[in-house]
Parts: structure tokens; C-alpha cells; sequence
């Protein structure tokens, strides 16, 4: 099914074309909520409630635009939302590093690999996602729509309104940030 | 964590694996790259940390079902009310109950007001001032039932 | 229509009862409150709930996310106004709660945390008749503390 076709079907309230709707999309939203909201539920109710948005509001959509970038738009709106930003902070502030919900050791991982190695990586991990964490919302939301959707410089400015040269420098604090975190950790890590 | 290299800035290794400086800038610090291990190493560290990002963003087993979706957003149209709740008021009783539901609803609204509002929807407690040598000070409620919460943190 | 005027007769007196019960409640508002707290440690090292919070914690749990509770402290506090109580925590650190009026339906509440003898946190409130607000943060040991506190005008 072409995009104009699912748009169409979409607003005849097909649940056929929901399906494909969500089937297509979800995985990168998904990410995209994530890496803004370090939450894996509440990504999850994030990306359920742009879909649920997007099969309201078909009608509005423009046929000359792209389906994935008005979902894009949605789903990085949703997660700026003061209310859910407000109760993420608090949640992050209680959140120890090790939570339920901790995805551990991730499908990647090697069959071969031995428990020592599967735990460094698992440190790593974790310390990149704890420096993801630490980076200002604003910083942080520049570094998920280059790194997971693959922005360039322009198109960043132009979807969150703001200048090239902005984008520039949130992304190289991002990256230095992340980087240092890391390093740090390692040296750590370093035996004495 | 800073860039032993005097040449190039981490601002522009940063720019320079985006892609975001002028054709022959690229092509110098590409070059660079080929004598300078300082720099060599950063662009690999940069480019680690936004390739790593990406692999973790994604989470295993986080998935939505569309059938589900696509239920709980038709359920209120099919739903809108339990089957009672049209015969309640039927019969000759009808006027009778109408007339004491009013009654009570005046009466409840008068109380309310005399008190504080509506009960269910204000916070448990309005904070009025707090002082604390701490800077992580936050005041919110719980979704459903308003409690509300101050923490503060002496770390 | 018989019906309709007792029933209108009925509400009315009901209304009255209401009403006088309401001015009762503000003649006795000089009389002590009375002021439930519970101390609560917070952990994300234990996955235990104990059995006097199973009522409390689904509600502190849409906003937190430890995986246990553990009840330290539970005192009741009968206090006039401007009467202060106090609850000695762990840590050499102290909860003094003083209530000072009451307004409407909600009580005013000063709460100090004393840390040794330093007021290290101070806010006033104005909690709800029989309802409660929790304070948190402290660290102790693994987690932190939680004071649960219900407030009550006799």
C-alpha cells in the first residue's frame, strides 16, 4: 500500500490501513520517544496515543506532505509536553540506575561473548544512556533527531525552529558530554 | 576530556564528521586525520557515542499491537453508557427522583462552596512557602487521587 | 404531588442538619488536631512492601518507582494549634510539626526537618480535613525517607 493510498484508506477509518499504519511506523517512533524520554513505557504510551492522534486528525493532513514526518513532528511534541516533562524529571531524579525495567543485556549481544565481557558492555551501556540522561532536554532532543532519525543541520533548525549554528553547538556539547562520561568511566575502570 | 591536537577544535572534528563545514575544510581535516592520532581518535569517539546511542534507543520487546490500538479507540463510540443507566429514572417515580437529585445537588453544591471547592480535583495540601538550603525542591500530586508530594533532596 | 411536597419537605430539613453540622465543625476548631505521620523507608534494594502501607503505596507508587516500602515509624500526634510535636528520625534527624490554624476545610500546617538541631527544610501547607501529603528525600541507608502525613480537625 503507497502512502496516498494508506492516507486514504486511513480516512475512511479502515482498520486494515490502522494496522499498516502502526506496523510501519512504530519501530522508529519508538526510538525516537526513547531516546527523548529514556522511558520505555512511557514511550510506549507516547507513540499509542500519536497513532491514536493521527487516525483522528487524518483529515487534516496534508496529501503533499510526508506521513512520517508529520509523525515524527507529533511524536517529538508529545514528549516535550510540559506535563509528561515534568513528571519525567521527577521520576529521573528518583530513578536509580538500575530500574525494573532495565533492559539488561540486549539481543546483540554475542553467543560467544563470556559473562566478564557481557558486563562491560552492559557498563558501557549504561554509562552512555546515564550521560544521555544528564544532557539538557533541549540538547538531548538535537541528539536524538540527528543520531536515530539522521537529520541534517537544516532540517533540525527547521523542525524544532530554531538557528544551524544552535544545532552545531548542542550537538558537539551532546557528544563531548557523552564522551566524557565515558572516558571518565573508563579511566575509572583503569586498575590502579 | 580535550583535544591534545592545537590545530583543530573538538567543535570542528564535530562539524567535520557531520558533514557540516565546507568542502575544503573537509578535505583538510581529512587529511589531518591521516597524521594526527589526538584527532583520529576523538572523530572515532564521537562517531561511537552517536552509533552506540542508536543501538540502544532501541528497545527489545517494546512493541504495539494495532489490533488493540485500534479497539480501545473505537470502544468509547460503541460504549458510551452501561445499559442501566437509560432506565434509572423511568416510570412514575421518574419526577419524584428527578426533583430529589436536584434537591441533593443544590444542597452538596452549597456545602462545597461554603468549604473549599470542589474536593476531588484540588491538592491534598497547597503549599504556601518553603525555604531550604536545597536547590532540588519539587512539589507535585499524583494523577488520580491529588496527594501531594514535596521532595527535596539533601544530597 | 403529595409525594413531591414531603419529598421537598424531607430535603429541606436534611439541608438544615447539614448546615448546623457545618457551623459545629468551625466552633470546634479550637479543639486538637489530630495528625497522623508514618515514616517510611523507600529502597530500591528491597522488593518488599510492608502490610501497614498496602493502602498507601499504589498511590505513592504512580509517582515513585521503589520496590520497597518499609514502615519505620508510626505516631499519632494530638496537638492544639501553635502546639508543637515532634518525631525523632534516623540519622539524629527530627520532625517537628506544628499545626497553627485552620482555614475552610484545611488545616495550616509549619513542618520543619531538623538536621541535628539545624533546620535544614521548612514549608507551611494547608492540608486538607483527613487528607494527607507525603514529604520525601532524606537519604537513610539504602533509600530515603517518606513522611506520610494525614491531618485530622476534631
Amino acid at each position: 500500500m503507497d502512502e496516498q493510498n494508506l492516507v486514504e484508506q486511513l480516512r475512511q477509518g479502515d482498520k486494515k490501513a490502522f494496522t499498516v499504519l502502526v506496523n510501519t511506523f512504530q519501530k522508529r517512533l519508538l526510538k525516537v520517544a526513547y531516546g527523548i524520554t529514556l522511558d520505555p513505557e512511557e514511550s510506549r504510551e507516547i507513540v499509542q496515543d500519536v497513532f491514536i492522534a493521527v487516525f483522528r486528525q487524518i483529515h487534516s493532513f496534508r496529501q503533499e506532505a510526508i506521513l512520517h514526518t508529520w509523525l515524527r513532528k507529533m511524536t517529538v511534541n508529545h514528549c516535550l509536553n510540559w506535563k509528561r516533562r515534568w513528571k519525567r524529571r521527577f521520576r529521573w531524579h528518583h530513578d536509580p540506575i538500575t530500574m525494573e525495567n532495565d533492559p539488561g543485556l540486549s539481543q546483540e549481544d554475542s553467543p560467544m561473548d563470556t559473562p566478564e565481557t557481557l558486563m562491560q558492555k552492559k557498563q558501557f551501556r549504561d554509562g552512555l544512556m546515564d550521560a544521555v540522561r544528564q544532557l539538557p532536554e533541549k540538547t538531548r532532543t538535537v541528539f536524538v533527531l540527528y543520531a536515530l532519525e539522521g537529520l541534517s543541520y537544516e532540517e533540525i533548525a527547521d523542525f524544532l525552529q530554531i538557528r544551524r549554528g544552535t544545532v552545531a553547538s548542542r550537538l558537539y556539547h551532546a557528544r563531548k558530554q557523552v564522551a566524557q562520561v565515558l572516558n571518565s568511566k573508563k579511566n575509572q575502570e583503569k586498575p590502579v | 576530556m580535550t583535544n591534545s591536537c592545537g590545530r583543530y577544535s573538538e567543535k570542528q572534528i564535530s562539524r567535520y564528521i557531520d558533514g557540516a563545514l565546507s568542502r575544503p575544510e573537509l578535505e583538510q581535516i581529512r587529511q589531518h586525520l591521516d597524521s594526527c592520532s589526538a584527532c583520529r581518535d576523538l572523530a572515532a569517539q564521537f562517531r561511537e557515542v552517536t552509533q552506540t546511542f542508536d543501538e540502544l534507543a532501541e528497545q527489545p520487546g517494546m512493541a504495539i499491537d494495532p489490533d488493540r490500538l485500534y479497539r480501545s479507540i473505537q470502544q468509547p463510540a460503541e460504549n458510551p453508557a452501561g445499559p442501566e443507566a437509560g432506565r434509572f429514572f423511568r416510570g412514575r417515580f421518574r419526577p419524584l427522583l428527578a426533583a430529589a437529585s436536584v434537591a441533593a445537588l443544590l444542597i452538596i453544591g452549597g456545602i462545597l462552596l461554603m468549604t473549599n471547592g470542589i474536593a476531588t480535583d484540588s491538592p491534598s495540601a497547597i503549599v504556601t512557602s518553603i525555604d531550604t538550603e536545597y536547590t532540588a525542591v519539587m512539589i507535585l500530586e499524583t494523577p488520580d487521587t491529588h496527594h501531594t508530594i514535596i521532595w527535596y533532596s539533601d544530597t | 404531588m403529595f409525594s413531591f411536597i414531603r419529598l421537598t419537605r424531607l430535603t429541606a430539613i436534611a439541608a438544615g442538619v447539614i448546615c448546623c453540622c457545618y457551623q459545629a465543625q468551625t466552633a470546634f476548631a479550637q479543639n486538637p488536631v489530630i495528625t497522623h505521620v508514618k515514616v517510611i523507608q523507600a529502597s530500591t534494594q528491597s522488593r518488599s512492601i510492608d502490610p501497614a502501607l498496602r493502602r498507601i503505596v499504589p498511590e505513592l507508587e504512580s509517582v515513585f518507582r521503589y520496590t520497597g516500602y518499609t514502615l519505620l515509624q508510626d505516631k499519632t500526634l494530638s496537638l492544639a494549634f501553635q502546639q508543637q510535636g515532634r518525631i525523632a528520625l534516623p540519622d539524629r534527624r527530627t520532625l517537628v510539626l506544628t499545626p497553627t490554624s485552620s482555614q475552610g476545610q484545611r488545616i495550616q500546617y509549619d513542618i520543619q526537618i531538623l538536621n541535628r538541631k539545624e533546620a535544614v527544610f521548612q514549608t507551611r501547607v494547608l492540608l486538607k480535613n483527613n487528607r494527607s501529603m507525603t514529604i520525601g528525600g532524606p537519604r537513610s541507608d539504602h533509600g530515603v525517607l517518606l513522611f506520610h502525613i494525614t491531618g485530622s480537625l476534631q
